[in-house]
């Protein structure tokens, strides 16, 4: 509604006195749904800003503040990689939420004889929709918060939700360790979640797939990020579903691991982390590891915390790259390590 | 010392098996056969044995290119320069059919120009010198000779500055190998090679029968020839191209001045796919290599299982400067004329490729100059 | 000689030892070398390609 003169100063002809008038003219009716209108509109507008940036991390108080929030669904995703699973989920969990194994359930899939691939987007709707999920919902993952391994399936959810679509999504901080650190109530039982319809958007600036990874390999243009421990990056270990030792040539090694305070299960400063990020230089980044776990540590930490927004996710990571022996590595292993392992003294 | 007597053998002699370098050549071969096939490479592990059973041969048969063929250009005597033909006949039997159909095998092919014939006659005057070949070299180190080891060490340090001359001679010119299976199919290519070899045959019976000498292969060289002819078939067999013996000394003179410090991949030839890819893997993954090493370790097991290994004292050291100089080009010429008398005659004309006789009949010149320049170190010139 | 000999020997089988236990490792296949258009065993480009 506006009030204030035109652009341009005072009306200086009569076309402008017309329309001038016809926009002032004083109508009850119209005013009272312009009214309303504008109500509506600063609620929605004040709701916006205060839900529109959903922290990556949320502290548990927060989350216990939080907990009856329309839209928000808790998901506690423990599964074998924390020792936990469906029955650690039944015996405690935080209040209101709702379970999926992070291994187990359809996170990640086998494609092409390939494993732990990111599913289709029907395979994912299907997945997520069912979790009571749609794409106003507010997610909270709950990893166990014992180390930096199940932080990954937490930070791979957290990628997963977003390459869907859902627009709000935070981990807790130190997962449901640091619930029960805080002393706060647990419940037990399970929750079955009541579907919803998802409908997704992919995002695919945050995903790399293998041809772009070759492209970058080959010609450059941005930097790839191993995500994993040095003794995979020089190839004297590997993943078992990987056909070969070593990394894709031209890579950094930053080890998901250095982002993680195991002492608090959580992960470091938000300082600490820009400083081990600087090891990466800035502009487009690929963030990869064996199977897309580790590296979605590397990649929350790089885009959502550090703001890089460059940053994409090659998910299929290694054990994708390595299918294809026409694919170049680089690896610093020698005849001994294979002797080592020959003789069962290695990897 | 180790030794231990057995009963007596031929010529009533006594068998004494040195047990400590029969020991250490077999264990040295069964380590190296170990890591070939801890690596999933048992064609790496044919290749030791097959070289294994040239070393014995050799020795055994006591074949000497060098010796022969100076015999037959000091007195035409030709027998043991045949015997060496028949190793050919054999092998060509299997390798022009065999690299003209399969993919998978190659010949040793190598281009006729300045370098081949330079070469070539370098190796000639340094294989006199030195009292023994590519071969000869290998199997009489294997035998416990002293002087050998110093001819070795030369031929190896040759061998590396060959690789730093190559690319410049081959800048000189030439023109692309000639190989009989192109032009006239698998068996014409074939029948051409047997053909050629049975007219060298002639012609040099002819020689020697103007000069008054024996030409029939004593049984040493009738037998080695076969035996040896059929062991190149098992090392062209499992290697996939003839046998070659200077490449590897080249690889060994490279890696160990890479252990020095030196860094030899900005020359030309060490940017060639073959060497740069020795130099930077496994000298294990080297065929020229595993056959070398096969070689050394069967003639120091065939040495020591007969008598006392390396019993000789050294000999004195104008002889010591001719091995080191014969070493060093022999060395050197085998590079510039793509191998020695193994890798480019042997292996050229049993490949039915032209630059095999021509390295030959380059060579013979060769040998004749360094058979003068012999007297000057206390070498016979017979 | 024959302490030379031994001590050759075991130098020179130690150097290979050491040689191909320092070599990289061959896990998988190496896709083919490029010797294609090689004239020679030692690689050697062909003089027609100059």
């Amino acid at each position: 509604m506006q009030l204030a003169p035109p652009a341009g100063g005072l009306p200086r002809n009569e076309n402008e006195i017309a329309t001038m008038k016809a926009f002032f003219r004083f109508r009850p009716a119209c005013a009272v749904r312009r009214l309303r209108a504008a109500i509506l509109f600063s609620a929605a507008l004040a709701a916006s800003v205060a839900g529109a940036h959903a922290e990556p991390l949320v502290a548990a108080e927060w989350l216990s503040s939080h907990r009856a929030d329309p839209n928000l669904v808790i998901l506690d995703i423990r599964s074998a990689i924390d020792g936990g699973g469906a029955q650690a989920y039944a015996a405690a969990h935080t209040p209101g939420s709702i379970h999926s194994d992070y291994d187990k359930a359809g996170w990640r899939v086998t494609r092409n004889n390939v494993p732990f691939m990111v599913p289709t987007a029907a395979e994912l709707e299907k997945l997520i929709g069912d979790l009571g999920i749609d794409e106003d919902s507010h997610v909270v993952v709950v990893p166990a918060g014992v180390s930096v391994l199940d932080f990954g399936s937490a930070a791979r959810a957290y990628w997963t939700l977003k390459y869907v679509g859902v627009k709000e999504i935070s981990i807790l901080d130190g997962g449901l360790a640091a619930w029960r650190q805080a002393g706060l109530p647990l419940e037990s039982g399970t929750k079955t979640p009541s579907p919803k319809i998802f409908t997704a958007t992919i995002d695919k600036n945050i995903l790399a797939e293998a041809g772009e990874v070759e492209a970058i390999e080959g010609k450059g243009g941005a930097t790839l990020v191993d995500a994993r421990p040095a003794s995979f990056f020089y190839g004297k270990e590997k993943a078992p579903a990987s056909q070969a030792y070593g990394h894709i040539p031209g890579a950094l090694n930053v080890d998901s691991a250095q982002f993680y305070d195991p002492k608090t299960n959580r992960l470091k400063p938000k300082a600490e982390l820009a400083a081990i990020a600087n090891a990466v230089p800035m502009g487009p980044a690929v963030s990869y590891c064996n199977t897309g776990h580790w590296a979605a540590t590397d990649w929350l930490v790089l885009h959502e915390l550090l703001g890089r927004k460059d940053t994409r996710l090659y998910a299929g990571s290694m054990v994708e790259w390595t299918s294809n022996a026409n694919r170049p590595i680089e690896s610093s292993r020698t005849k001994w390590d294979d002797l080592k392992k020959a003789l069962g003294l290695g990897s | 010392m180790s030794s231990a007597s057995l009963a007596a053998s031929e010529k009533g002699a006594a068998v004494r098996i040195d047990l400590l370098f029969l020991g250490l050549a077999l264990a040295s071969t069964s380590i190296l056969i170990a890591l070939v096939l801890l690596d999933h490479q048992p064609a790496s592990a044919a290749l030791i044995l097959g070289g294994f059973g040239l070393g014995i041969a050799f020795l055994k048969a006591e074949f000497s290119y060098t010796a022969s063929w100076r015999r037959f250009l000091t007195r035409g005597e030709a027998g043991g320069l045949l015997g060496g033909l028949i190793v050919i006949a054999i092998c060509a039997l299997a390798v022009v059919p065999v690299a003209a159909l399969s993919p998978k095998f190659g010949g040793a092919i190598a281009p006729l120009g300045p370098s081949l014939i330079i070469g070539a006659f370098v190796f000639g005057v340094g294989m006199q010198l030195a009292n023994g070949c590519g071969s000869g070299t290998l199997y009489t180190v294997g035998g416990g000779s002293g002087r050998m080891l110093v001819t070795l060490l030369f031929f190896v340090i040759g061998s590396v500055l060959g690789s730093l001359s190559l690319p410049a001679f081959l800048a000189l010119g030439g023109v692309d190998p000639v190989l009989a299976p192109d032009y006239l199919g698998p068996w014409g290519g074939l029948a051409v090679t047997l053909a050629s070899i049975v007219v060298a045959a002639a012609l040099i019976i002819a020689v020697a029968r103007r000069r008054g000498a024996t030409f029939i292969p004593s049984r040493s060289y009738l037998v080695g020839g076969i035996v040896i002819g059929l062991l190149c078939v098992v090392v062209f067999a499992a290697g996939g191209h003839p046998w070659s013996v200077t490449f590897a000394y080249t690889v060994w003179g490279a890696k160990a001045a890479a252990a020095l410090g030196f860094d030899l991949s900005q020359f030309a030839f060490w940017q060639w796919p073959g060497p740069k890819h020795a130099l930077a893997e496994s000298v294990l993954s080297d065929t020229s290599s595993l056959t070398d090493f096969g070689v050394l370790f069967g003639a120091v097991a065939a040495a020591a299982a007969t008598k006392p290994f390396a019993a000789a004292p050294w000999p004195p050291m104008k002889s010591l400067l001719a091995a080191g100089i014969g070493g060093l080009l022999m060395g050197w010429g085998a590079r510039l004329g793509f191998g020695c008398n193994i890798g480019a005659f042997v292996g050229g004309v049993a490949s039915g490729s032209l630059h095999g006789w021509i390295w030959f009949l380059a060579a013979l010149p060769g040998c004749l100059v360094g058979i003068r320049l012999r007297p000057l170190f206390g070498l016979s010139r017979e | 000689m024959r302490s030379v000999y031994v001590v050759v020997v075991l130098l020179g089988v130690a150097a290979i030892l050491v040689d191909h236990l320092s070599s990289p490792s061959s896990d998988r296949a190496v896709s083919p070398e490029d010797f294609a258009g090689a004239c020679a065993p030692c690689g050697a480009p062909c003089p027609s390609k100059k």
